[in-house]
């Protein structure tokens, strides 16, 4: 009986010290493979952006990054899945700008803030269009129609998410209460949607779009970033035509809240050194994206930014909940 | 010029190197299709990361193998197992098992293999000739469009509940219910979540399907006294002749491939729909209604016609577009534009070799696909037949991965335990499972396109009737409603 005693004493004993060893080995993270967090289905834009960066995580990291895709209500079940992992920077987020709207419109029941923002990887930009047959030719025009012709245009959006506060931002610029809203899903439906004629102008992701530029079917009028996109030169941004209408596309990652500071300094400093990579780029180049690296100070300080900004348009559209 | 660009296209795949992936992909496709809980847009997932460092023609034909290999090896565990392999093959259960089961499993899987051989073939030439005309007529569907083609394949409803009409409506309610669980597709407004965070994604496709399927008829077969699935009978009946295999089931096989055609092409609903909507539309002009469910030829042959012609439909919007007709497309786009093909109106004329190269892969693959699946057969039955206290729990185990492989999370698995104890009820009590999986497929398609067409049209209902398309669609749905009604007046008189 006492021997047995002493086996499972033994056993605990040995169970502590593994325990405690590899808290101990913490120090090292990465020791095992991370698990990256993508909100969508595979096949998008933002499961490849992820994947461009996976592939050479062994090379950078030392251990493979898992890509796991977690699909649902516009992001927010993945993101919620890494709200409730543990934060020992096994479980990261890869998400976009619709962690803030989300929150500002009820879908979400969590702020961007309630997770560690780490850092910004890549970016890419939205850009506005139209049909070719549409009469203005420029975003001047565009407006000019808007404010003139009200509830005769009308837009897909995807209720609540960014898209949503890029419209209402346009809408407002055009007077406000002027644009037709219509739900859609992501990026081909709304494409359809124009094609289709059943809207007359749609915000679609920049770099798909010179193809059919090219094949004559649609015209970009306008980007929706702060600066110009260098996959479309020659198309003007919203704020140098002097329309308060910004809408980042970036992709950042996020873990847990309360994470430790050593590894959130690891996971930034080593995406930033992939960033850098030229592979990395032309890779991303394929998927219609470039390298775009911020520390997690300066991704806060965009972030707070963004919630101003989009907090503003939901006041002024009546979008919060 | 299109027609060198084809020529060139066919020679591209029969390079040795296109021509070995494309049998591998075909292979895997196969394996991925015939066990529940797996499904070819899974094994095309598994398999992009290999596509990455080989050229485009090879990939696509690596790809495209899986694709026609998955949809089509469904069938097997259809016909043998009576739990369909993959979304697409759910109507094949109904009449390849009974044929199965009553000692002619050989039989089941050719007449199937060749359904799903020559509408792959038509569809395929279709496509080629027909995809830049056909995609210009898909972007005329709109809203209002596909809230009444929804509709109508809903009212097949009607036709699939066997014998109690109120069993077979309350089942596609019950389907509809489960289908607004979770988040509201537009506005994310939850209904039904009861506060579980869980719930908010609502329930997906495969684990619900899955359940109530596989697992239902897992359980079934612990409580029945036979010891193996698939009886140990010599198989004979593969070769079916082409002239038996059309016997009375020409107009039976154009039709399926012709709804699965069209259904493919229409982002948003594919072979999960397909195969459902050309059963019922084959049990509806059939001379017998009475014999589909107990081994009828016209039965498989309208299931697996309509699925394998899905695929040729799918592939159009997207080569054509650059819009994604089903799960397996939209990851397509993302594995082409790796390769630095952008998928759209471009693609035609800047690599139309590229473009013929897949219609080509597609083509052969089903050829490929035709011949592994009739070796396959023998080595089928034979796994098959183990003796069940071995394959059941094998089987449980794949169910359970898969649906977990899905989306990560083990929330998925109780809900596929949880629809695998619903359907075993159901079924007990003789309710009808498919109008269940229609009424949960369509729901969201009804639903979302009719609030976006309101929403485009400003709140007025018009379009429904004065747009030629919702117009008809409409009065179809009416007659197709009606069509019991009619039986029971004609019999009265009579």
């Amino acid at each position: 009986m006492r021997t047995r005693f002493v086996h499972v004493y033994l056993a605990l004993i040995t169970c502590m010290l593994i325990v405690f060893t590899s808290n101990a080995a913490f120090a090292v993270y990465p020791e095992r493979p991370i698990k990256m967090v993508v909100t969508y289905k595979p096949g998008g834009g933002n499961d490849a952006t992820a994947r461009v960066f996976a592939k050479y995580s062994e090379e950078y990291f030392g251990q493979p990054i898992i890509i796991t895709n977690i699909d649902g209500a516009g992001g927010i079940v993945g993101a919620r899945e890494v709200y409730k992992a543990k934060p020992d920077g096994y479980t990261l987020l890869w998400m976009h700008e619709a962690l803030t709207t989300g929150n500002l419109t009820g879908v979400a029941d969590f702020k961007w803030s309630d997770l560690t923002p780490i850092c910004q990887t890549c970016a890419t930009a939205d850009v506005i269009v139209v049909r070719s047959d549409f009469p203005a030719k420029n975003i001047d025009e565009f407006i000019e129609y808007v404010k003139n012709n009200p509830k005769k245009v009308r837009m897909p959006i995807n209720i609540g998410a960014t898209t949503h506060f890029e419209m209402a931002a346009i809408d407002i610029a055009a007077g406000g209460n002027k644009i037709v809203h219509v739900a859609s899903g992501g990026g081909s439906d709304r494409l359809q949607k124009l094609l289709g004629g059943f809207v007359e102008a749609a915000s679609l992701n920049a770099p798909t779009v010179p193809q059919y530029v090219q094949s004559g079917q649609i015209r970009a009028l306008a980007v929706s970033t702060p600066e110009r996109s260098p996959f479309l030169p020659e198309v003007p941004t919203f704020k140098e035509k002097g329309y308060n209408v910004v809408k980042p596309y970036n992709m950042n990652v996020f873990g847990p809240a309360k994470m430790d500071s050593d590894v959130v300094r690891t996971i930034s400093e080593t995406f930033k050194k992939m960033s850098e990579d030229p592979r990395v780029k032309s890779d991303l180049a394929k998927f219609l994206a470039m390298p775009h690296y911020l520390d997690q100070t300066e991704l806060e300080k965009f972030l707070k930014e963004l919630d101003r900004n989009f907090g503003e348009i939901a006041e002024k559209a009546n979008l919060k909940k | 010029m299109e027609f060198y660009q084809l020529i060139n296209g066919t020679l591209n795949i029969l390079q040795p190197f296109p021509l070995a992936l494309l049998v591998l992909g075909t292979f895997v496709g196969i394996v991925f299709g015939s066990i529940p809980g797996m499904t070819a847009a899974m094994g095309i997932v598994l398999f992009l990361p290999l596509t990455f460092k080989i050229d485009p023609v090879s990939s696509i034909s690596l790809l495209l193998g899986i694709y026609t290999g998955g949809i089509s090896g469904g069938l097997i565990s259809a016909a043998l197992l009576r739990m369909p392999g993959t979304p697409s093959s759910v109507a094949t259960c109904f009449d390849a098992y009974p044929m199965a089961n009553k000692g002619e499993p050989g039989k089941a899987l050719g007449i199937g293999i060749i359904a799903s051989f020559l509408s792959g073939l038509i569809t395929c030439t279709l496509m080629v000739v027909l995809s830049p005309i056909i995609a210009k007529i898909a972007l005329k569907f709109g809203n209002f469009e596909y809230f009444t083609i929804g509709l109508l394949a809903l009212s097949i409803v009607v036709l699939l509940s066997k014998k109690s009409m109120v069993k077979g409506l309350l089942s596609a309610a019950l389907g509809l219910l489960c289908a607004t669980t979770g988040g509201a597709p537009l506005d994310m407004i939850p209904r039904f979540t009861f506060g579980l965070d869980d719930l908010l994604a609502g329930f997906n496709q495969l684990p619900f399907l899955i359940g109530l399927f596989a697992i239902s008829q897992i359980m079934s077969e612990m409580g029945a006294s036979n010891d193996v699935l698939v009886p140990r009978v010599p198989v004979t009946g593969v070769v079916v002749k082409i002239k038996d295999f059309f016997k009375g089931d020409f107009r039976t096989f154009v039709e399926s491939s012709l709804i699965g055609f069209f259904i493919g092409i229409l982002p948003g609903i594919g072979g999960a729909t397909a195969n459902i909507v050309a059963y019922g539309n084959a049990k509806a002009h059939s001379k017998h209604p009475e014999l589909f469910g107990t081994g009828y030829k016209s039965g498989i042959i309208a299931s697996e016609s309509a699925n394998n012609a899905t695929i040729a439909g799918a592939l159009i919007p997207m080569l054509t577009m650059g819009i994604p007709g089903d799960a397996v497309t939209a990851v397509l786009i993302g594995a082409l534009m790796i390769q630095g093909l952008q998928p759209g109106p471009l693609l035609f004329a800047a690599h139309g070799e590229f473009v013929y190269s897949a219609f080509a892969a597609c083509f052969i693959g089903n050829i490929v696909m035709f011949v592994m699946m009739l070796f396959a057969i023998k080595v089928f039955i034979k796994a098959l037949s183990i003796p069940k206290i071995y394959l059941l729990p094998l089987i449980m185990v794949m169910c359970i991965v898969g649906a977990y492989a899905l989306n990560n999370r083990i929330f998925d698995m109780w809900v596929l335990l949880g629809f695998g104890i619903v359907g075993y009820l159901l079924e007990k009590q003789d309710y009808p499972l498919t109008p269940m999986v229609l009424g949960f497929v369509l729901g969201p398609l009804i639903e979302t396109n009719i609030r976006e067409g309101i929403m485009s049209s400003s709140g007025s209902w018009m379009p429904l009737i004065n747009r030629p398309i919702p117009c008809v669609c409409l009065i179809l749905t009416l007659i197709s409603i009606s069509w019991p009604l009619k039986e029971k007046i004609f019999a009265r008189r009579h």
